[in-house]
């Protein structure tokens, strides 16, 4: 598999079976900082909202039992549209299908990710990847990528928003298989703390 | 675990160079005339070379303190969709300059927790004009709604002290002579005290290369750590080298032998260990047996090193020398101590022998201090 780097520093691989390039971790407070850093409709005062349902962890003290509070929830679909929009051209939030075939793919891949991870260029996000790397004893991208064990990611079916994910039980009981089930929520508009993004970019 | 040898500089400590970051925020929108003001009257007491950069949150443009007055409301204009984010300025910042940095605003600065620990949060002053710039336990120094008198009094806080120190740190050579060699219980250290500049390249030994850091002590009682910045060890303590003459070469030989030699002054045979010629006219501390070294003007440590041209000789900078991978001799008054570095303690001790004449060193090396 090939890595590349998005503007923030942060990893992503190259998915040929279905043509994109995918965000290998969740997306990360760090990255959506990035993005409101610069002017938009953001303002403090929505983003202490935002983190009121899933506060903020700083990388350099990122423990095993805060381990979600890295990743940036409870945004609404098209606010993620908009961080995807910022992120660059291609970029949007998968499918169902590209989801899973990333999932399938990584679940596939038993990479020695020693010898990608010193290459990050950024030394924050050398030490979000070392420390996952650490606290998940990844021994494959699957493990890594946080694609079980992480959050609920939005992903679009036609032309609805669901999620596709299994969190740890610790941060949201669930007993969801992502190549199955499909998290529907209940009412639209509603911030939901455990649903978080990984970004695809298509034309790979 | 060996000791290493390395070499660092230390530059601009106690500059009062500051960055100035604002707030123009949604969460600091509601004091954005009390900010201007604030800024506007600090910028009025503060000479424009200490003023060094303007930013404001979120965004990495520095923009030029000496037009904020007229630019302000424009400036603010432009940053104001910003979220409260500093890491946009500090990751582009060189992390070896010595700014302080004053943080003006209202209102949770969201990553400031990012950089607990790090030299750039040790020198930054928050100042809130409305909410808290940080959440508690706080992690900043924090003044709260301040004069602009207030404020300066803050920002002018020179150094007063420096001790530079490690784990198994042994300076070997510097080149700021206001520098003293400090050999504690606990460590050893290379301090200075009331100068204007305190800025220092040198040569050390030490455990880990970037474990050794300068403690600066401000004139309010407050203490900062500042690394040291790495640098090409050519030319840093360096030596005066040159070649002993076939005449010289050959005492050097007879002396390492211990037998008498001939003296190139007198019509005396001397002892091996003898370095000066006190025969008349050679002054009250004699001349040196090795006229090279005398037209040298040698003084410290010499390295005499046999090669195949013949024997060269080192004259070092500095009072301490190293002798082999854990030993060095340190100049004291006319002799010389050594000093072994124990593993066990972690610590420096002074051995119970002295530097003998012509030392054996590494390979066919010998030193001898003048």
């Amino acid at each position: 598999m090939q890595f590349s780097y998005d503007r923030t520093g942060f990893p992503l691989i190259a998915v040929p079976s279905v043509g994109v390039e995918a965000q290998l971790l969740p997306a990360t407070k760090m990255q959506f900082e990035r993005f409101l850093a610069e002017p938009n409709d953001f303002g403090d005062s929505w983003y202490e909202g935002v983190l009121a349902l899933n506060p903020r962890v700083s990388h350099r003290q990122l423990t095993t039992n805060d381990r979600e509070r890295l990743f940036i929830t409870g945004l609404l679909p098209e606010e993620a549209l908009a961080f995807a929009r910022w992120m660059g051209e291609g970029f949007d939030l998968p499918t169902v299908e590209q989801w899973r075939a990333l999932y399938t793919a990584l679940a596939a891949e038993s990479v020695p990710m020693r010898h990608w991870v010193p290459q990050a260029s950024i030394s924050s996000v050398r030490l979000v990847l070392d420390i996952l790397m650490t606290q998940r004893r990844a021994h494959s991208l699957l493990d890594l990528s946080l694609m079980r064990g992480g959050v609920v990611e939005w992903v679009r079916q036609r032309n609805t928003w669901v999620g596709l994910g299994a969190p740890r039980p610790e941060f949201h009981a669930n007993l969801w298989n992502p190549l199955e089930d499909m998290v529907r929520p209940i009412r639209v508009g509603e911030r939901l703390p455990y649903f978080g993004l990984r970004l695809m970019r298509r034309g790979v | 675990m060996a000791l290493h040898e390395a070499c660092g500089t230390l530059c601009t400590v106690g500059s009062e160079k500051v960055i100035f970051i604002l707030d123009a925020s949604e969460s600091a929108a509601s004091h954005q005339t009390a900010i201007i003001g604030l800024m506007r009257d600090v910028l009025a007491a503060t000479p424009m070379a200490t003023a060094h950069a303007l930013y404001f949150l979120g965004n990495p443009v520095a923009y030029t303190p000496d037009r904020f007055t007229g630019q302000a409301i424009q400036w603010f204009q432009e940053n104001q969709q910003r979220a409260s984010l500093v890491t946009p300025i500090w990751g582009t910042l060189d992390q070896h300059a010595q700014y302080t940095f004053v943080i003006i605003g209202s209102g949770r600065i969201f990553d400031l927790e990012d950089w607990e620990g790090t030299p750039w949060l040790e020198r930054t002053l928050l100042v809130s004009l409305g909410d808290s710039l940080q959440h508690t336990p706080a992690i900043a120094t924090e003044l709260t709604s301040p004069t602009a008198q207030q404020l300066c009094r803050h920002l002018h806080d020179p150094a007063v002290k420096v001790e530079i120190a490690g784990p198994g740190f042994m300076p070997m050579s510097w080149d700021n002579a206001v520098y003293s060699l400090h050999l504690g219980a606990r460590e050893v250290a290379l301090n200075a005290e009331l100068l204007g500049d305190f800025s220092v390249t040198l040569r050390y030994l030490a455990m880990q290369e970037d474990g050794v850091k300068a403690r600066v002590t401000h004139a309010s009682g407050k203490r900062t750590s500042v690394p040291l910045i790495p640098v090409d060890p050519t030319g840093v303590g360096g030596s005066t080298a040159g070649l002993l003459s076939v005449d010289e070469a050959k005492t050097f030989l007879r002396a390492v032998r211990k037998e008498l030699f001939s003296c190139p002054y007198c019509p005396e045979q001397h002892p091996w260990e003898t370095l000066r010629c006190k025969a008349v006219g050679a002054g009250i501390l004699g001349r040196l047996v090795y006229p090279s070294l005398q037209a040298s003007q040698a003084k410290g440590f010499v390295v005499f090193q046999i090669t195949e041209d013949g024997v060269q000789f080192d004259i070092h900078q500095g009072s301490v020398l190293r002798l082999d991978s854990r030993v060095v001799a340190i100049k004291e008054g006319h002799g010389a101590s050594l000093y072994r570095y124990e593993m066990s303690s972690k610590s420096w001790l002074r051995e119970d022998r002295p530097l003998e004449p012509y030392h054996q060193l590494e390979g066919q090396a010998y030193a001898i201090l003048l």
